[in-house]
């Protein structure tokens, strides 16, 4: 080896280092601003809590939280193996899962919503009506045209192209299926019958379907694929405008269409929030009332009821506290109102919720 | 710490027959030959078969993944391995001496693109040129199905041939650049052109090493998960009908469908999902060491050894 | 002597035709290959440029000095949290591979050296995704290590071993074997040759092969996303903090479909490519030198 080899490995020893040195020297800088007494509360699951939990770490500052968008499995799981503090989902455990692991709480922290978007070239600007039978014969292949007449009578006076209707929905499991298969299976008794409902259910074959990934993944494959149809979390507003896609208003259960909003969620959600029971598992969806918005959700943060030390469970309990709090604290309308989510009314939070916070121990 | 790779491989291989024991159990045979793959109603109360617990109405079969891995790699291998051929030939036979040394370097760049940045490629240029400028032009010229997506077989196919290139590439060239000078000169001196040298003395002599590096490119191809996993549509439970169809690969389900495994307190998912990656790791097992066989052992993607 | 210096037959053998059938399969494959050359070196320059022009149209000093979180915000802690994984399955792949190499080039049977270069093989066809899976069920779970440096940084060195021992086994063949002779005739034992003799020889190679590894662990994504999972600021422990990186922000934000997000996934790209062509080159040109 000659002196040039070794100048040259010294250099890149010495940059490799430095770099590196700078990087990890400028981290400890940044967290040496705050007082190190404080505790990192980690966070992983459901993507439609994603956006809610970035704009809560950037503006909570009593402790640090790390958030990570991997899905309502892996939150759940996370909470589970305790190798996450809150594991956020968009569904409760199951029942399965509530008897391997008693100690786990199942916390309703705020109300969501969920769109059928559409993306008919010349028609987005239009809301055209759904309901659950003809929702339910797209996704079954049995209606494969758009300008099929069970879609025409619900939106009279539009002109539907002849084309074939490309049905998207989720390749992975989540919340959002679970959300939209139960509010097929509550109007239409084919699909109750023949598919169900569940966090993934047995799709049936339909040619032309296509799957995404993540809500993000189905506004993708929605934005590539005109003529196509699915199902969005109303958090992934912004992008679903960005997208351009037509949102439809739903017929609920007592026959009307309507489309979301803050009172025809808080109105489907009134219905059911006097049941939640005490461990906090409810399904809310296909609400009575002529105001009611049909597909609309409880979501959850999954977390254990004995945290490894005291203070982890005070900082876990202070920042739920902070969470569900509607007028100062992270349920306030100017965080969640513009991601489509709902807060939990004060009765539900003193009632149900409070009582579970106070569960968690050190 | 020689022993290490051992230890590690032993655990890693203990650990994931053992995770995939229930499913085993659980799918039997039927694992191998349906393309059914349903994670089941996990809020219902679960089955017990076999003297295991399932999700209600959950089946597991992998021949969708199966076929989607065999396709997209069989398109990668068909557009790689005949372009592989040709590079080497050229750097080999057409290319001046002092040219030679950058294209090398160049073939080792591309290897070095991280697979996320080649999906990311592949879903924001790739998908829309093969939805409005290929596909339709492939209808129009006699291909049959229903174009639904710039993305699937032919995307991922594709993606994992400009992923495979350089490894074959690699390998090929290099044992056609290490045959002896004495039979390229024996030929020019009976009066042969070069491509006479390159059939003869290059294509003629190098096979073995022609099917090693294929091979080494396949076991790539079918590991792929990320580049893949953007690209192939991600259906699930159904068999591609067309070229223009969606698919899904053994790896990429894996990473697709492992969160909604947590889900599943009957851990029943989960290791379907174990046996899954254990099939995938037997075949590409076979397909390395065998071209690893054939090109013997300085190669690692091909051409780490100058 | 280079084949140049042997012309091509036509025109050592005047008598052929210069339309030959032979000439012009010769001028067709020629015409064949250049085409191929040419078009793969424009995909790469297609793809390259692709990275280069997107990422810098985006890219801002704050995008690379701010942490994030793939939806808002810069890289930061994604930038810092590559290089803490990388560096973390350094520590796990160079020992192992540099005295691993030592063991199997210097002091191993037929027998024993054959089992264990098999072994190395396995881990090498091993898919990155189960690689992935097996640091889940068994860092992040079995051993309790849960989301964190330690758990991604060992699952990406276990994926970097083979690069770095291959390589330094091939370093250490190359050194004369005179080189060994002279040494034990001096009464050398076998530790001063291993440390004062082989490993300072074959530095460089061994350098050439942690720096191969280094820019494969720094692309890769399918092991990191259930051990390291995803942080929103920087990792300062080796445990309790999931860990940032960059190609999980590629992958996320793109999935994103907000403007901002794409660009944090173009400026992330662009920062992995150009960070590993440079190691990549820096190698290249260590192993040429050497």
């Amino acid at each position: 080896m000659n002196k040039t080899a070794s100048i040259v490995i010294g250099l890149v020893v010495v940059l490799v280092i430095a770099g590196v040195g700078a990087y990890v020297v400028y981290g400890h800088g940044s967290s040496n601003q705050s007082p190190s007494s404080k505790v990192t509360l980690t966070e992983t699951g459901s993507t439609l809590l994603y956006p809610v939990f970035n704009i809560w770490a950037g503006n909570y500052s009593a402790n640090k939280i790390t958030t990570a968008g991997t899905g309502s499995g892996a939150g759940i799981s996370g909470a589970i193996a305790g190798t996450v503090v809150i594991g956020a989902s968009d569904a409760f455990m199951t029942n399965t899962q509530v008897q391997q692991n008693p100690g786990m709480l199942n916390i309703p922290i705020l109300i969501s919503s969920q769109y059928v978007a559409y993306n008919i070239p010349g028609l987005n600007s239009n809301t055209l009506h759904f309901n659950g039978t003809v929702l339910a014969g797209i996704y079954n292949g049995s209606i494969n045209n758009w300008n099929n007449a069970q879609i025409a009578a619900l939106n009279p006076g539009v002109t539907f192209p002849s084309h074939v209707i490309v049905p998207v929905h989720r390749s992975d499991g989540s919340g959002d299926t679970n959300m939209f298969t139960e509010f097929l299976s509550k109007s239409d008794s084919w699909w109750n019958n023949n598919v169900g409902f569940g966090t993934n259910v047995n799709w049936p074959s339909v040619p032309a379907a296509v799957t995404g990934q993540g809500n993000s993944g189905i506004i993708s494959q929605m934005t590539s694929t005109p003529y196509s149809i699915g199902y969005i979390a109303t958090t992934y507003e912004a992008q679903v405008h960005s997208a351009g896609f037509g949102i439809a208003a739903l017929q609920n259960q007592a026959g009307q269409f309507v489309t979301m909003s803050q009172s025809t969620v808080m109105a489907a959600a009134n219905h059911y929030l006097s049941q939640i029971p005490a461990d906090g598992r409810l399904a809310i969806q296909f609400a009575p009332g002529n105001n009611s918005y049909p597909i609309v959700d409880l979501e959850y943060l999954i977390v254990k009821q004995v945290q490894p030390n005291a203070n982890t469970a005070a900082a876990l309990v202070a920042f739920l506290e902070w969470a569900v709090n509607s007028t100062s604290g992270g349920s306030q309308s100017k965080f969640i109102s513009p991601l489509n989510l709902a807060p939990l009314p004060q009765a539900v939070v003193s009632q149900i919720v409070t009582p579970l916070i106070n569960k968690i121990s050190g | 710490m020689a022993l290490v790779p051992m230890a590690i491989m032993l655990i890693l291989f203990s650990f994931l027959i053992y995770k995939a024991i229930p499913s085993m159990r659980y799918t039997g045979f039927s694992f191998f030959t349906s393309y059914l793959w349903y994670p089941g109603n996990v809020y219902a109360n679960p089955i017990s078969f076999h003297g295991v617990m399932a999700p209600y109405r959950s089946s597991f079969g992998l021949l969708s993944f199966f076929v989607g891995t065999l396709i997209t790699t069989g398109f990668a291998i068909l557009i790689a391995f005949p372009v592989s051929i040709f590079l080497s030939l050229t750097i080999n036979l057409y290319t001046p001496d002092r040219l030679k040394r950058p294209f090398s370097v160049l073939v080792e760049l591309f290897a070095g693109i991280p697979s996320v940045v080649y999906g990311l490629w592949g879903v924001i240029v790739l998908e829309p040129v093969l939805l409005h400028n290929i596909m339709p032009w492939m209808k129009y010229v006699g291909f049959q199905g229903q174009i639904i997506s710039g993305a699937g077989i032919m995307a991922a196919g594709l993606i994992l041939s400009i992923m495979i290139i350089p490894i074959v590439t690699a390998v090929i060239s290099e044992s056609m650049h290490s045959q002896p000078r004495e039979l390229k000169e024996g030929v020019y001196a009976l009066g042969g052109t070069k491509w006479e040298v390159g059939k003869h003395v290059l294509l003629g002599n190098t096979r073995k090493q022609i099917v090693g590096g294929t091979l080494l490119g396949t076991g790539r191809a079918l590991g792929e998960t990320m580049a893949v996993l953007m690209v192939s549509g991600s259906i699930v439970n159904v068999l591609p009908t067309s070229i223009f169809s969606l698919t899904n690969t053994m790896s990429a389900q894996i990473a697709a469908a492992l969160d909604s495994a947590f889900i599943d307190g009957t851990g029943m998912n989960l290791s379907a999902l174990v046996e899954l990656g254990l099939v995938l790791v037997l075949i590409s097992l076979i397909v390395n060491l065998a071209g690893r066989a054939i090109v013997g052992r300085g190669a690692l993607r091909g051409f780490e050894n100058d | 002597m280079t084949e140049a210096d042997f012309p091509a037959g036509r025109d050592l053998a005047g008598y052929e035709s210069k339309y030959d059938r032979r000439v012009i399969s010769d001028m067709i494959v020629r015409i064949i290959g250049y085409v191929i050359l040419a078009f793969m070196s424009g995909l790469l320059l297609a793809i390259v440029g692709f990275v280069a022009l997107k990422g810098l149209g985006v890219m801002t000093v704050k995008m690379l000095t701010t942490v994030g979180n793939t939806q808002t915000g810069g890289l930061a802690n994604a930038i810092a949290g590559t290089w803490e994984l990388v560096l973390t399955g350094l520590l796990l792949a160079v020992p192992v591979g540099m005295f691993g190499a030592l063991y199997l080039s210097e002091y191993s049977s037929r027998v024993s050296g054959g089992v264990l270069r098999l072994f190395v093989d396995v881990l090498t066809s091993i898919p990155s995704i189960v690689l992935g899976l097996f640091g889940y069920l068994v860092l992040v779970i079995q051993l309790g290590l849960g989301y964190s440096l330690i758990a991604g940084g060992v699952t990406l060195g276990v994926m970097m071993i083979p690069y770095v021992l291959r390589i330094s086994e091939i370093s250490y063949s190359n050194i004369p074997r005179q080189t060994r002779e002279a040494a034990y005739a001096l009464g050398a034992d076998n530790f001063q040759i291993s440390f004062r003799l082989l490993i300072p020889q074959a530095r460089a190679g061994i350098l050439t092969g942690v720096l191969l590894a280094v820019s494969i662990a720094a692309g890769e994504t399918a092991q990191l996303l259930y051990t390291a999972l995803f942080n929103n600021g920087y990792t300062t422990s080796f445990l309790g903090q999931p860990v940032a990186y960059l190609t999980y922000v590629v992958y996320y934000s793109l999935q994103q479909n907000t403007v901002y997000a794409r660009s944090m996934a173009y400026s992330a790209a662009l920062v992995l490519v150009t960070s590993i062509f440079s190691i990549l080159l820096v190698s290249k040109y260590i192993s040429r030198i050497r």
